[in-house]
């Protein structure tokens, strides 16, 4: 319901004066408004954004100049990281720790085979000789010439399910390329396939089997560690050679005996000997195979993103391939979408308040104007 | 003083056609922000920066939030405010000047009235100049001055009717 249009007579006699002749704009300004209506309010040309910069060239050079040298302190520090990057961490993202007095994985490889232990007579006991790492300390530190590390390293690969058997394959072919053998492993199939190996490479070539190993699917994990077992060494060494030194000794008092008791005393004596040396024996073998060949545990897990490595790899893109990216595609353009809503929203609802905010102060300033005018 | 509209369509609402906007309604725009401002020249521009910023909005015009009129008078109304908040070239105009010097008797007594009414009309609050500039200069009914004012259709018939009372105590007070 609204009000009637109409005023009381006296006051409509008010209104008759007032619409007889309002207020009439100038005439020659009439005909300018007219002109710029029919030029639709034409703007002035706006300057070309190269106008404003070659209007201000000169104030632009001290700014070009230090953004070009900001981009190359930053372009080489970048450089400079990239590089510290790919030598601490030997490529691939693997970390690598180190135990005991070596450099590393990289100085234990470069092991070769065992020194003489001082025991012609006993071919077995052979070690790997290892040589010296830089900048760790020096063998000679603790009076040995000579250090003994054991490397092991893990590797977990993450494969297609229908890949699972042809990564295992690999596993086994880079294994017996290096030289190694598998200790145990088992593969399973199904929806829940996957695989776990225990691997014995020669240390010598145990970097280029990782490195083999690792194209083979994608690395999920991967780290590798080293242990100086030099003084187990040595001890097993040392236990060998007493026990074989107490046995010559034996022996030559055998030979020397003139009474059956004295000869039977020391072949007692002597087999007891002779069971300690097949011990020690046994110990320097152990040892020797830990410093000569590196174990490795490779676990191989199922995951349907997980991409097979270029050596594995038949180089065929199949309808299945496609069909697994366009899924992988469609989640991460969902993903993205949801992050940029997630931080839109929020700054779109607040600009809304502040855009309200504003019109509303806007109002009132002018309300305000009309009853201070 | 009518407003031409292009016919509307099945497809939505009734485009705005401007320039049928500006001809009838440039001389009523300038009357109401003369009347308000109370400085020709303010209302000069203001009259065409109004006209500058419907052309430039006119794509936003909303035909379901009221006449072409009222959505141009509201536009006007605010670059007027504007001008008033920037406290510049205001108040410089009491009055037109009266028209009797070349009118015959008759005609000169009703010029004379007029006149009075104007001068009347000058010295009233900006608030109820407004309302009767809206109502007699710019010829809005009181649902289009509602809609440029903001408030209801009564309040405006109400604030219309205290302002003309006012206008005429003016003049009683002045005679």
């Amino acid at each position: 319901m609204t009000a009637p249009d109409t005023l009381p007579p006296e006051l409509a006699e008010l209104g008759e004066l007032l619409r007889e002749q309002p207020p009439r704009p100038d005439p020659a300004w009439a005909r300018r408004l007219d002109a710029r209506a029919a030029a639709g309010f034409a703007r002035p040309p706006r300057r070309s954004p190269w106008a404003i910069l070659k209007a201000h060239r000169r104030a632009l050079v001290p700014v070009v100049s230090f953004a070009c040298v900001a981009l190359l302190v930053v372009g080489l520090a970048s450089v400079d990281v990239g590089s510290d990057d790919m030598g601490s961490s030997g490529g691939g993202g693997g970390s690598l720790s180190s135990d005991g007095a070596s450099g590393g994985g990289e100085a234990a490889s470069r092991s070769g085979r065992a020194e003489s232990a001082g025991d012609s007579g006993d071919s077995s006991v052979a070690a790997p000789r290892m040589a010296p790492p830089t900048g760790q300390g020096s063998p000679g530190s603790d009076g040995r010439r000579t250090r003994f590390q054991e490397r092991s390293a893990a590797l977990t690969l993450a494969a297609r399910p229908r890949e699972i058997e042809r990564v295992a394959d690999g596993i086994l072919r880079v294994t017996d390329a290096a030289g190694g053998f598998v200790a145990s492993s088992t593969v399973s199939g199904g929806a829940g396939s996957g695989g776990s190996f225990e691997l014995r490479i020669p240390n010598a070539r145990l970097d280029k089997a990782i490195a083999d190993l690792s194209r083979l699917a994608d690395v999920r994990e991967r780290t590798q560690s080293s242990r100086d077992i030099t003084a187990e060494t040595l001890t097993a060494r040392e236990r060998l050679r007493e026990a074989k030194r107490e046995r010559e000794g034996l022996l030559r008092a055998l030979a020397r005996a003139t009474t059956l008791n004295e000869t039977e005393s020391i072949k007692a004596r002597l087999r007891t000997v002779n069971r300690e040396l097949a011990v020690a024996r046994q110990a320097v073998r152990r040892v020797t195979n830990r410093a000569d060949y590196a174990s490795v545990s490779v676990a191989l897990v199922a995951d349907r993103d997980g991409a097979a490595g270029p050596a594995g790899d038949d180089g065929r893109w199949t309808p299945g391939d496609a069909l697994d990216d366009s899924l992988r595609v469609l989640e991460v353009a969902a993903g993205i979408a949801v992050i940029v809503l997630a931080i839109a929203l929020p700054l779109a609802l607040l600009a809304a308040i502040a855009a309200g905010g504003a019109r509303l102060a806007r109002g009132r300033r002018r309300e305000r104007a009309l009853d201070m005018a | 003083m009518s407003v031409t509209l292009d016919p509307p369509t099945s497809a939505g609402p009734a485009p705005l056609d401007f320039d049928a906007l500006y001809r009838s309604s440039r001389d009523d725009v300038y009357a109401y922000v003369v009347t308000l401002l109370r400085s020709r020249s303010a209302a000069e521009d203001v009259t065409a920066q109004a006209f500058e910023r419907a052309f430039r909005k006119a794509r936003s015009y909303d035909p379901g939030k009221g006449g072409p009129r009222a959505w141009l008078f509201g536009i006007a109304r605010n670059a007027a405010l504007d001008e008033l908040r920037r406290g510049k070239r205001i108040a410089t105009l009491v009055a037109e000047p009266a028209d009797a010097a070349a009118t015959p008797d008759e005609a000169a007594e009703r010029a004379l009235e007029r006149a009075a009414v104007r001068n009347a009309l000058a010295g009233l609050p900006p608030r109820d100049r407004e309302i009767v500039a809206l109502k007699f200069h710019a010829g809005l009914d009181n649902a289009e001055i509602a809609a440029v004012l903001g408030v209801s259709a009564s309040n405006a018939g109400t604030q219309l009717h205290r302002a003309m009372t006012k206008l005429r105590r003016s003049l009683d007070d002045r005679s």
